[in-house]
């Protein structure tokens, strides 16, 4: 059974369509890879699973309680595309912030994950780079156990060695019962993470497939399939 | 310890992952550098080294294990198995891909197999004389070698 299901999802904004009849499926034990190029919708369809934006047509079946709303919130953990706390934050306290939050926080996971990225627990927020910043809103992410969790650019603005270390905690998440959907426009060595791709143009889903049974029938890379679907995608 | 670092950034990613993982496991069988009762890393540890998803590492494992290379237990991981049948099957399916590539490509190339036997037999003893120059060098190296040690005893004495 699909751990998460989406049908016809749609959502506007003032003069634009963002999300234009969205359909996927997401199974338990494997990790997504949500691509497309600026304003294809990936962020808009993210927060709309993370129930932070209200889809205007579709449906969205989520695991166990299979109904929107708050308790949608529950089964979901997002990693937003911007800093969601208050910055003069100390990382330590940014994690104590989220135990507060959220019922499902591990300190077994939080502080596993804060060891494998080595965030700093003393140093305030707006004190890191931009990378490291990344990292810490990760292992914030990744310290809730829940069903899906949901990463919008985890590797944009990351040095190679900060990229290494975020590929290496989302390989070590123990996923048997969830899954991660992670959005990016750069699929360069970072494809072997997938199991499979979903390509987001105009708002809807234009290909999708499992990465090794590409591999096998195309004899090509999943890069290589991307930029050929969006050469012949026409922009709206 | 595997070369993980090695294979990790010899990824051809045109080609299904898991394939290229059993061929590293492959070669390092045939070359001994994995053998009988060697532990190997869990799944896990291996997704994290080579930077690989965990199921496509699972895949590569399973397929491992269904050829009897390697085999598993509850609570201590997976180990190479001892099972010389197995690793002298592998050497011949490697042997044989190697040499089929090797013709079709020179088949592609508009040689015919007379030719190619003539060139094999050509190349082969051109590289036994590099070789054996080569082990010339190294040797003369080595009596030099022995000189300097020898005038830095006659100085002491």
């Amino acid at each position: 059974m699909a751990l998460l299901t989406i049908r016809g999802l749609e959502k506007r904004y003032p003069g634009a369509k963002a999300l234009n009849g969205v359909d996927m499926e997401m199974e338990a034990g494997r990790i997504y890879g949500l691509l497309g190029p600026n304003m294809s919708g990936k962020t808009t369809l993210l927060k709309t699973i993370a129930c932070l934006l209200q889809p205007d047509a579709g449906d969205i079946v989520y695991p166990r309680e299979a109904r929107r709303g708050e308790e949608s919130k529950k089964t979901v953990s997002l990693l937003p595309d911007a800093v969601a706390f208050p910055t003069w934050m100390t990382v330590g306290d940014a994690f104590r912030y989220y135990e507060d939050m959220y019922d499902d926080y591990s300190a077994e996971r939080a502080d596993s994950m804060a060891k494998m990225l080595e965030v700093p627990p003393a140093k305030r927020i707006n004190g890191l780079s931009k990378g490291m910043q990344e990292r810490v809103a990760l292992g914030l992410a990744f310290s809730r156990e829940t069903s899906i969790y949901l990463l919008d650019e985890p590797l944009g603005g990351i040095d190679p060695v900060g990229k290494m270390k975020v590929m290496e905690s989302i390989l070590a998440m123990p996923l048997e019962q969830s899954s991660i959907l992670l959005s990016t426009h750069l699929v360069k060595d970072v494809e072997a993470v997938f199991d499979s791709v979903l390509f987001l143009s105009a708002g809807r889903i234009v290909f999708s497939g499992d990465c090794e049974e590409i591999r096998e029938s195309q004899g090509k890379t999943v890069e290589q399939v991307y930029l050929e679907v969006f050469a012949n995608v026409k922009p709206d | 310890m595997l070369p993980t670092e090695s294979w990790r950034v010899g990824f051809d990613e045109r080609y299904p992952i898991y394939r290229q993982i059993i061929g590293h496991f492959s070669r390092a069988l045939i070359k001994g550098e994995l053998g009988a009762g060697d532990r190997i890393p869990s799944i896990r540890e291996m997704a994290m080294a080579l930077k690989v998803n965990t199921n496509t590492i699972q895949r590569a494992y399973q397929e491992m294990e269904r050829e009897e290379l390697i085999g598993s237990q509850r609570g201590k991981g997976y180990f190479v198995m001892d099972n010389e049948q197995a690793v002298a099957q592998v050497k011949k399916n490697m042997v044989n891909e190697t040499m089929s590539r090797f013709l079709e490509e020179m088949h592609a190339l508009g040689f015919e197999d007379p030719e190619i036997l003539d060139g094999l037999q050509a190349e082969m003893a051109e590289m036994t004389k590099m070789d054996m120059a080569e082990a010339e060098m190294a040797n003369m190296e080595r009596t030099k070698g022995g000189d300097q040690y020898g005038a830095v005893d006659n100085q002491r004495a």
